[in-house]
């Protein structure tokens, strides 16, 4: 019998078709995996099954019966519950209250009725923390096992998971994978999202595998293949259209020893000058931590960086966020790294910015990059795809020697994306090392002389003659860790 | 005449109930998660509609009455910007504030032009001797605040819209209804802090004679820790600090009395602060919410 049945889903946010045509099948009593690469639309296809998000098509069967989801209440009420990758509790409020909260019941709730409620459902699903906790207290474990017990407590008979072992420790997930086998004999659904194929493989029944917003395959889990699921996740049907930078390598011009902060362990990496490193990984591997180390912005736990060569230049991960200063113009962007630095850009003399000169180095950023904006338009206003393109502007002002990139093309269309790719290869044959680190699976193969993947917080290197698909997307999946 | 007496204390008594009404309304509201800026703005609105209909009818409570929905209306002109429109609240709580002393004060001109003689709005006189109608309504209050955020469902409701509306959503919880029910019944609370000053206090309407109580209130909230209790405590030091200082000014000392009006205001800000250690605002205050996308 089946549970759930999503068909066609669209959804498009702004410029970005999340969902082109998804859907989904789940039977009663299955623990069924969704798998796909980030952006794939996997969080907004369960969101859309719990009425957070609104489709713009398609239709949304529970127990065979089409329904209109108006919010998380309709689904809750359908037996639909829906575990986030953030949690959903209130961590000022009680465990007691959290578990409370949105229960239908009568007009009083004291303290006693809260706790006694509480209490029974603690011991129901063996939670062994006191009701009276504040919810900001519980160690994510506990939060996870507190939302599950809470969807469960409420009736929920379809279970769904956002990734629910990304913020596990291996112990944690090894019985989390318990509990999932334990529900599927009580007769629950389970939807898992994962990008682990190892936890696939424990658990689950079946698994879909969702790419750019479409479903590409379902298949039986039981004797499929490592190889297969990564194939298919990644996609092996458009050709890399560029080629990694032809250079001389160089000299060292970074190096790092043994970095180690949370969750990074003793990562190793020697950066070269004329070659393209990158560092291949699923996010949330430690992507962030390791940009966080090499913009200097983390204290380290152990290990050490050394800059042999600078300048250093960073495009960082989020450009929104860390890259640029929204409410300032196009041109002072471009100069605020330099001058608050204390450097002596040329568009400053004595502290006092030069009108003409900022306007004219501003101009030829943009003319070179093709950015379609005027020198003094606040950035806030541009397109992701020319913002992006000022970071990297900003980045080459100094002729680096070398270069830190992340993600440099993320949420840029078709072309953007191969003018920052185009940007970055030139500054390797100019004799730069590049570092990219990058989630995006095409990017690494169309740049890299040389390729690790990061998983877990450990750097596994891959060797040249492994520069293929199938082999970088099965050790993005945890391939040399098991 | 001595400076401390019984009549101290219900003079007291007279200048906290306003505040701690006024209190208890933005505490509904800002629990919910919606900072209401304009709380003085809905004092005032509630002020005049209780003079206006207290001087026609003669009846205190339709006066009160009118006071609390003229308060919800302000109220729910601010929800609409706030809520509805996502406006800032800061921004939409200060052009309350302007527009209702401004439209006040015209309206007040307007209704009762200089040449025809006013007639007193009705007093509100006391049970026994301190024991006021509205003081007893302001412990009401106070208490059914403090019982409905704590003890009840929908309470729990409210809170957690306050601190994480989305959490709150995800669990059924109807995040946008609790904060217009807060909103409302918070304008509800001013209005009739606003009628207590005219039918109680003063027992006429004059231009901003809420003279910055809103915002007494406002501050209260946030040195209360969010407490209704605290709130009460704080709103009768205010209290009896102004009691105090109309008594040191009809002793007649050679104190300038501008420093003497300035007392009770310093002296409340220093002991809430000194109180208010970690103060810690709901988390989603001033944050808007959006249910789906």
């Amino acid at each position: 019998m089946l549970r759930v049945e999503l068909t066609e889903l669209r959804k498009r946010f702004g410029s970005v078709q999340a969902l082109d045509g998804a859907g989904l099948e789940i039977a009663a009593g299955e623990v069924h995996a969704l798998l796909g690469e980030n952006g794939a639309g996997k969080t907004t296809l369960v969101r859309a099954l719990y009425g957070v998000v609104r489709p713009d098509s398609g239709s949304i069967r529970i127990d065979g019966e089409l329904v209109q989801l108006r919010g998380p209440r309709d689904a809750l009420e359908l037996g639909v519950g829906l575990v986030h990758q953030h949690f959903m509790l209130v961590p000022e409020l009680s465990v007691a209250e959290n578990l409370a909260l949105g229960e239908r019941g009568g007009l009083l709730l004291g303290p006693r009725a809260l706790r006694s409620h509480a209490a029974g459902i603690l011991e129901r699903y063996d939670l062994g923390f006191r009701p009276d906790l504040r919810v900001g207290e519980l160690s994510v474990a506990q939060k996870q096992r507190l939302e599950i017990a809470r969807a469960l407590s409420r009736g929920v008979e379809i279970l769904v998971l956002d990734e629910p072992t990304a913020v596990l420790v291996p112990s944690e997930i090894d019985s989390l994978l318990e509990l999932l086998s334990r529900l599927r004999e009580q007769g629950c659904s389970v939807l898992f999202i994962s990008h682990k194929l190892d936890e696939i493989t424990a658990v689950c029944d079946r698994v879909t595998v969702l790419r750019n917003g479409r479903n590409v395959a379902t298949r039986e889990v039981p004797g499929i293949e490592l190889r297969e699921l990564g194939e298919l996740m990644v996609g092996s049907e458009l050709p890399p259209p560029g080629q990694p930078p032809r250079t001389q390598v160089g000299p060292v011009v970074l190096r790092a020893r043994g970095l180690t902060t949370p969750p990074l362990v003793g990562v190793d990496l020697e950066l070269r000058a004329g070659e393209v490193f990158a560092i291949a990984g699923i996010d949330g591997n430690g992507q962030t931590p390791l940009e966080e180390v090499l913009a200097g912005v983390r204290v380290l736990e152990s290990g050490s960086l050394e800059l042999v060569q600078p300048p250093l230049a960073l495009i960082s991960g989020d450009r929104q966020r860390t890259g640029l200063v929204l409410g300032l113009g196009l041109d002072e962007n471009l100069v605020l790294e330099e001058a608050a630095r204390g450097g002596a850009p040329p568009e400053y003399r004595f502290g006092l910015v030069r009108p003409r000169e900022l306007r004219r180095s501003a101009s030829a950023a943009i003319e070179r990059l093709g950015i379609r904006a005027a020198p003094d338009d606040p950035v806030r206003t541009l397109s992701g795809g020319n913002q992006q393109k000022i970071c990297v502007a900003r980045a080459l002002r100094r002729d680096p020697c070398a270069l830190i990139a992340v993600n440099p093309t993320r949420g840029l269309d078709v072309r953007a994306t191969a003018q920052v790719r185009d940007e970055l290869r030139a500054q390797a044959e100019r004799g730069a090392g590049l570092l990219l680190i990058s989630t995006d699976l095409d990017e690494v193969l169309e740049l890299a002389n040389r390729i690790a993947v990061l998983f877990r917080g450990q750097l596994y290197p891959v060797a040249p003659a492994e520069h293929t698909r199938e082999r970088i997307g099965e050790l993005m999946l945890g391939g040399a860790a098991a | 005449m001595d400076l401390f007496d019984l009549g101290l204390v219900f003079a007291t008594l007279r200048l906290a109930a306003p505040l701690a009404a006024a209190a208890m309304g933005e505490l509904l509201a800002e629990r919910s998660g919606v900072l209401n800026i304009g709380i003085e703005g809905m004092m005032l609105c509630g002020a005049l509609a209780a003079f206006a209909i207290g001087t026609a009818t003669g009846s205190p409570v339709l006066a009160s009455l009118a006071g609390s929905l003229t308060g919800v209306a302000a109220a729910a002109l601010f929800a609409v910007f706030v809520l509805w429109r996502r406006a800032d609240p800061i921004v939409t709580g200060t052009a309350l504030n302007l527009f209702a002393l401004g439209a006040t004060g015209s309206a007040y001109r307007l209704l009762y032009p200089p040449e025809v003689p006013l007639s007193d709005a009705p007093a509100v006189a006391d049970w026994l001797p301190g024991l006021n109608p509205f003081v007893v309504g302001t412990a009401l209050l106070v208490v059914g605040v403090g019982a409905f955020l704590s003890y009840t469902r929908a309470g729990l409701a409210v809170r957690a819209a306050g601190e994480r509306a989305e959490a709150a959503h995800s669990q059924g919880v109807r995040v946008a209804a609790a904060r217009w029910g807060c909103t409302l019944a918070g304008g509800a609370c001013a209005g009739l802090a606003g009628a207590m000053l005219v039918l109680w206090i003063s027992n006429t309407f004059v231009e901003g004679m809420t003279s910055g109580r809103g915002f007494v209130a406002l501050a209260l909230v946030l040195f209360g820790g969010y407490r209704p209790g605290r709130i009460v405590l704080g709103a009768l030091l205010f209290g009896a600090a102004n009691a105090l200082q109309f008594r040191l000014q009809a002793l007649g000392l050679e104190i300038p009395y501008a420093l003497l009006l300035m007392t009770p205001y310093l002296l409340t800000l220093l002991v809430l602060a000194l109180f208010a250690g970690r103060v810690r605002a709901p988390s989603d205050l001033a944050r808007p919410f959006i249910a789906r996308e």
